[in-house]
């Protein structure tokens, strides 16, 4: 009996064990994700045999419901992938990650010199980092190489070049049915974040609504500038979709991927997916226009790193294996499968065309401010200043100058309420 | 027989002042039904569970931080999520927004449905009646999401149906869901194609009920057309109307997948309804303040639907 007891318990220490090293992520990256993290995975197993990462991807709402859930009542998996704005919010609405400062500090220096600090100040609440960055998303503007052509054009170095150049695709294509550009103004995040911000920071400006300090900057002339060309795009100019006031980026890729738009944001997680389906590699990628002082940049909007909750059960595994996601063989693979990295020293032999310019060093780019991880009300101050915009569209002001001067006013006394909480 | 002592103590419950005689008469009553009662057993508990106990831990998500409202542990807030929604002017206006939508939809929708159930029951229609109550039917059993994708590509400013149509006739385009007043009255069109259909079965089945001999009546005392309709055959489909009114209004208050599929709430917020506006709070885990928001909704389709119910049935003569 004492025999049999002996081995159950052996048996179950075994388990116990082999157990203790299975880390399971969540993440919202789909296929791409999942194969990026199998590879990671089996680079990780090579050096450390008996541990296995195996990976779950939610659609996105899910994800964050699920993991402040999970958190909540201690059952998180032993890491959450995703990107910064998100990790930020479930910290927020949890208080339950572990900071990650001392994993970060004590990455090998050939990993951690590769970090900027913007990459750790973008999942970063409190002046804490949550998660270890290791994917930047980039942007930058596309334009269809056959219409850039058969207009006769060469892809645009300002603002000037690119209303041109849209208006002549407009013109040649049939205006109505062919859009000069494709974007997304369906809420707050689109119109801002994946619109206004590419003009503003894509002009090589730090900030879009508010600085630092929390100023209101929006009626500084290198900000207003783009931001009022933005809402002419759907107000007077009329180079977008005017269904756009209500797109979110699926809609504004069934006008890329439809061939109905010339220009339109690449995020170097589209490339994989461009590259072998429509437009399939017909379109140019470089920085945005800018806005009289040169050619502008690409835009860092977000940054996605691996979190690891403050009681999780493998939290020294998990870790360790989120700092391994910095080392140059996971960043191989995350820029194989998903074509994002935080490291210069990868192989880049393989990329496409399409992939080359955002890892080209001599393209310039501008980071998001990431300002909700310095202003836990910073969202509610962008659906504020959305409202604004969107109600400008709506009824195109006379005066811009006085529009953009007055909104400034409401968005000083937005930002004075916010912050009495 | 005894009346209940309810009737000679108002405000007391009816159920705890029945006399001890009418309690063991229900309970003989119950006892010898008691087949029904087990075969209803497992709806009841279906129900409870499924139904009820969801609302009832939504209320109470409603008074617990957003932090803490997904834990085993919630951390209570009393009122504090409520007035933080009623203190929020986007709110405010979704809510006005709502309302106004569900006036306008119940009284199109109850009105048209009415129009479509006398023309298909009228004597005068002898070819294809049932094709045209299949027709009108049809789009009540269409999967919802479906027959909305396909109406927002069908008003679609780029390449839509509707537009083709009304430039090919020289007529101006439609803006469809690219101005708040044209997004606005596009849900209430598509809303209305989906469920006009279903008030109208059930008013053509009110009308099949009328007792023609009244109206026959009212003809041979000199009634004008009009007449008959407004003062012998409206006071009988009384039923159907309240039905129909009630469950509108219930389905109006609520309307959320519409505007998920076809505005996303805009432009402008011109859609931004309701339940659409606590699904973003959802979206951004703000559960306490979404759950508020569901809990004042739910409370304003009860009272609602109660007022209307009651409001029916006071002036029911028949």
């Amino acid at each position: 009996m004492r025999r049999w007891l002996t081995t159950l318990a052996v048996l179950m220490l075994s388990v116990g064990s082999v157990r203790a090293q299975d880390l399971v992520m969540w993440h919202d990256k789909g296929d791409d994700g999942v194969r990026m993290v199998e590879r990671m995975a089996e680079l990780y197993r090579a050096e450390n045999p008996g541990v296995r990462v195996r990976s779950l991807s939610f659609p996105t709402e899910q994800w964050i419901s699920r993991s402040i859930a999970a958190l909540n009542t201690n059952t998180a998996p032993d890491l959450l992938f995703n990107d910064n704005s998100r990790i930020v919010l479930v910290q927020q609405t949890t208080r339950r990650l572990a900071p990650m400062d001392e994993a970060i500090a004590a990455l090998p220096e050939a990993d951690r010199r590769h970090l900027t600090a913007s990459d750790i100040a973008a999942g970063s609440l409190d002046g804490r980092a949550y998660m270890v960055p290791f994917q930047r998303v980039i942007t930058g503007w596309g334009v269809r190489r056959s219409w850039l052509e058969a207009a006769g054009e060469r892809f645009p170095q300002n603002w000037e070049d690119t209303l041109r150049i849209a208006r002549a695709f407009q013109a040649r294509e049939g205006g109505g049915r062919v859009f000069g550009m494709a974007m997304q103004g369906g809420n707050a995040p689109s119109f801002l974040g994946a619109g206004v911000d590419l003009l503003v920071l894509g002009s090589g400006q730090p900030h879009a609504l508010i600085n630092e300090a929390a100023e209101v900057v929006i009626d500084r002339p290198e900000v207003a500038r783009p931001t009022i060309e933005y809402v002419k795009l759907y107000a007077t100019y009329r180079l977008v979709s005017p269904e756009t006031v209500n797109h979110g980026f699926t809609d504004m890729y069934q006008l890329i991927e439809g061939g109905r738009a010339g220009m339109f944001r690449v995020g170097n997680w589209n490339v994989a997916k461009w590259d072998r389906e429509p437009p399939a590699g017909d379109y140019v990628v470089g920085p945005y226009p800018g806005f009289g002082q040169g050619p502008g940049a690409m835009f860092v909007g977000s940054v996605r790193g691996m979190a690891v909750p403050a009681a999780g059960r493998n939290r020294d595994a998990a870790i360790r294996f989120a700092r391994f996601v910095v080392s140059r063989g996971a960043q191989q693979a995350s820029l194989d499968h998903m074509g994002g990295v935080v490291r210069a020293d990868v192989d880049t032999s393989n990329v496409t065309p399409s992939l080359r310019p955002f890892l080209d060093e001599n393209v310039r780019l501008q980071t998001d401010d990431f300002m909700a991880s310095r202003y836990a009300w910073y969202p509610q101050l962008r659906e504020a200043y959305y409202r604004e915009l969107i109600a400008a569209v709506n009824r195109p002001p006379a005066d811009w100058d006085a529009w953009i001067a007055a909104t400034a006013v409401k968005m000083r006394a937005e930002v004075a309420r916010l912050r009495r909480g | 027989m005894a009346e209940p002592a309810a009737l000679a103590s108002p405000g007391r419950p009816v159920i705890l002042t029945l006399p001890r005689a009418t309690w063991r008469g229900a309970l003989r009553q119950a006892w010898r039904d008691r087949v029904l009662y087990l075969f209803l057993l497992p709806f009841a508990l279906l129900t409870a569970l499924f139904g009820i106990w969801p609302i009832i831990e939504s209320i109470v998500i409603a008074f617990t931080t957003s932090a803490t409202a997904l834990s085993d542990a919630p951390e209570y807030a009393g009122l504090r999520n409520f007035r933080t929604v009623l203190a929020d002017p986007v709110f405010a206006d979704s809510l006005w927004r709502t309302l106004l939508y569900t006036v306008v939809s119940v009284v199109l929708n109850v009105g048209l449905a009415l129009a479509i159930a006398l023309l298909l029951t009228n004597k005068l229609l002898t070819h294809g009646r049932t094709l045209l109550k299949l027709a009108i039917f049809l789009p009540v059993v269409t999967p919802d999401v479906a027959s909305f994708i396909t109406w927002k590509w069908m008003v679609n400013t780029d390449f839509g149906a509707v537009n083709a149509v009304l430039l090919s006739l020289g007529l101006p385009p439609f803006a469809g869901i690219t101005r708040p007043f044209s997004a606005f009255a596009t849900l209430l069109a598509v809303e209305t194609w989906h469920h006009v259909g279903l008030y109208a079965l059930v008013f053509m089945t009110n009308l099949q009920l009328l007792d023609p001999a009244l109206t026959e009546a009212a003809q041979i005392d000199g009634a004008s057309r009009w007449q008959r309709f407004r003062h012998v055959v409206l006071p009988q489909l009384r039923p159907a109307l309240t039905i129909n009114a009630v469950y509108a209004l219930i389905q109006f208050l609520k309307t959320f997948t519409v505007v998920v599929v076809i505005t996303k709430g805009g432009p402008n917020f011109s859609t931004n309804f309701l339940s659409y506006y606590a699904y973003t709070k959802f979206e951004v885990a703000q559960y306490g303040e979404a759950t508020a928001m569901a809990t004042i909704l739910f409370a304003m389709v009860f009272v609602l639907a109660a007022a209307a119910m009651w409001l029916g049935e006071q002036g029911d003569h028949r």
